[in-house]
Parts: structure tokens; C-alpha cells; sequence
């Protein structure tokens, strides 16, 4: 049982903290999170866990959500990320992304990051975070479309200065 | 329509990229809180406190089933139309009436002659009845006696 629990956690762990990272930018809550995540998982049993990556995304989500009402801790994960590059290149896209992800609000971070990261079915999220499948598709589609826009505000930007 | 929404998958999938791209301190298994509480468990779960429910009721019925009141013990059980007979109730009167027994003692007095009146105390011979003390005679009696005599 010990091994099984070892291959699900060398499995599931690297995953859980980087979706909790890009949800609540916060590392040191979204390993927190990801940690008491698994020991909920380990209470209630695999064998009574239908969809384990979900259902770890999901309490690691309200766990890193509370810890963030308790104590907004913000801007630890952007300072650790590497300088901006000029450039227009992909990394610099992947700072803007993650960037832009992060003026997201909570919720449709959570969601964003469940069916993008996660790969989820707009179904699966629904049931998960206990809202209807149109809130997903609605809110998926108001996501992307502001990261779009922050990401395109970001391009421009190095363009402009180059 | 489409194209919106391929784009949005687009966007989708570098954002999944980049999410990958961040560097996370992986902690071992064996520094992880499954490892190090393996067997941790709620010391009062639902099963338990399910058993212990149980127990309770059960020692409950059990105590109320020994200690139940029975016919053949008094007090609780006894009727209590019956009225309690004291020695003022029955009076001094040393008849043949059965007199209920209670646990204050029952003095019969009689007359001597030329002397103050004696007593005896009454010594029930059963539960619920009691015989007169041999040589005593009912007062009756004895007032009938001195009335024939004078």
C-alpha cells in the first residue's frame, strides 16, 4: 500500500503544486495545500477517490483559496520568476501568460487552470467545483479572452520598446 | 466561432506549457505527511463513536432490565389505595383484628389491680398479623368483669 501511495505521490505531487502555484501564487501555500491535499486523500482512501488528479486539484484549490482569505501572501512566485525578457519569444510569452494568469480572480483561475493544466471535461470541473457546466464554458471563454487581451497588451509593449 | 475557440485552446495549451515551466521544491516521500503519518487516523471517528453509542444504549437497557421493580418486592409495587395502619390508627385496644405490622413498635397496655396499668408490646407473629401476648385480656373483657363484679 506504502508503494502505491509512493507512485501516486511522485506522480500527482510536481503537477498539484504547479496548478496550486498558478492558482494562488503563493509556493509556500500551494505546497502546504498540496500536502494536506494528499493526507485527505490518504484518510479517505483510494479506493473511495473515483478521479484522483481532480479531486486533489480540487481540495488543494479550497485549501490554497483559504489560506489566501486568511492571509493575502501575494508576489512571492512573480519575484521568483526569471527578469522579463525584451524579446518577443516564448519564454517571455510564458511570463506574460502566467502573469496574465494571475490577474485573473480566484475562480476562474482555478477553472482555467483545471481544464487547461488538468485537462478536466467541462463536466468533471463542474461537479468538481459544484457549478453548472454553462458557468464553466461562460467563464472559460472570459478568461482566455482577458488573458488574450493582457497578453496582447504585453506584446505590444516589448514591441513598442524594442 | 470556431476559430475563436481553436484559438482559445491555443492559448489554452501555451498556458498549460508555461505552467510546467515553473520550478517547484518537490518534497521527497519520505519528508511528505502521508509518509510520515502513515496509520493517522481520527481517534474518534464515526465508527467508533458509532460503538460507543451502542454500548451506552445497551448498558442502559441492561442496567433498567436488573434493577426492574418486581411483585414480589414491597414499596414500589404496593397498592397505594391501602392506608398505612400506626399504633394511633389501631388504637390501644387489644382486639383479635389483624393489625398491619409496621416498624414502630406496638404497645397493648392492661389493667392491674390496685396498680397503675401494665403493658405489653405486641410481637407480630406473621408479616401482616400479630397474636396478643399470652394473660392479656382485652380491655372489653375486663371492663365486663368489673361491672358483674360490683
Amino acid at each position: 500500500m506504502t508503494d502505491r501511495w509512493r507512485e501516486v505521490y511522485e506522480r500527482e505531487y510536481p503537477r498539484l503544486v504547479r496548478a496550486l502555484l498558478a492558482i494562488g501564487r503563493d509556493p509556500a501555500a500551494a505546497e502546504d495545500a498540496a500536502q494536506e491535499a494528499f493526507v485527505r486523500a490518504h484518510k479517505t482512501g483510494l479506493e473511495n477517490i473515483e478521479k484522483l488528479p481532480g479531486w486533489l486539484l480540487v481540495v488543494g484549490t479550497r485549501e490554497v483559496f483559504r489560506k489566501a482569505k486568511r492571509a493575502r501572501r501575494e508576489t512571492e512566485l512573480w519575484a521568483s520568476l526569471p527578469p522579463r525578457d525584451d524579446g518577443f519569444d516564448t519564454s517571455a510569452d510564458r511570463v506574460d501568460l502566467l502573469a496574465a494568469l494571475g490577474e485573473l480572480p480566484e475562480r476562474q483561475r482555478a477553472i482555467v487552470v483545471a481544464r487547461y493544466y488538468y485537462g478536466l471535461s467541462y463536466d468533471e470541473i463542474a461537479d468538481h467545483f459544484e457549478i453548472k457546466s454553462g458557468t464553466v464554458g461562460a467563464t472559460l471563454h472570459q478568461a482566455i479572452d482577458r488573458l488574450r487581451q493582457i497578453q496582447l497588451a504585453g506584446r505590444l509593449a516589448r514591441g513598442a520598446m524594442r | 466561432m470556431t476559430n475563436e475557440r481553436q484559438d482559445d485552446e491555443i492559448i489554452g495549451r501555451a498556458l498549460s506549457r508555461a505552467i510546467e515551466t515553473i520550478d517547484v521544491n518537490q518534497t521527497p516521500y519520505e519528508r511528505s505527511r502521508i509518509a510520515a503519518a502513515p496509520a493517522r487516523r481520527s481517534i474518534f471517528g464515526w465508527s467508533q463513536l458509532g460503538f460507543a453509542v451502542v454500548g451506552i444504549i445497551l448498558a442502559v437497557a441492561l442496567g433498567s432490565w436488573l434493577t426492574r421493580p418486581t411483585e414480589s418486592q414491597p414499596g414500589v409495587a404496593a397498592s397505594p389505595t391501602t392506608p398505612p395502619a400506626s399504633p394511633s390508627a389501631a388504637g390501644p385496644s387489644p382486639t383479635a383484628n389483624p393489625i398491619v405490622a409496621t416498624s414502630v413498635p406496638t404497645w397493648v397496655y392492661f389493667p392491674r389491680d390496685g396498680l397503675p396499668p401494665g403493658r405489653s408490646r405486641a410481637v407480630p407473629s406473621s408479616r401482616t398479623t400479630w397474636t396478643m401476648p399470652r394473660g392479656v385480656r382485652s380491655l372489653p373483657s375486663v371492663r365486663m368483669e368489673r361491672q358483674d363484679s360490683s
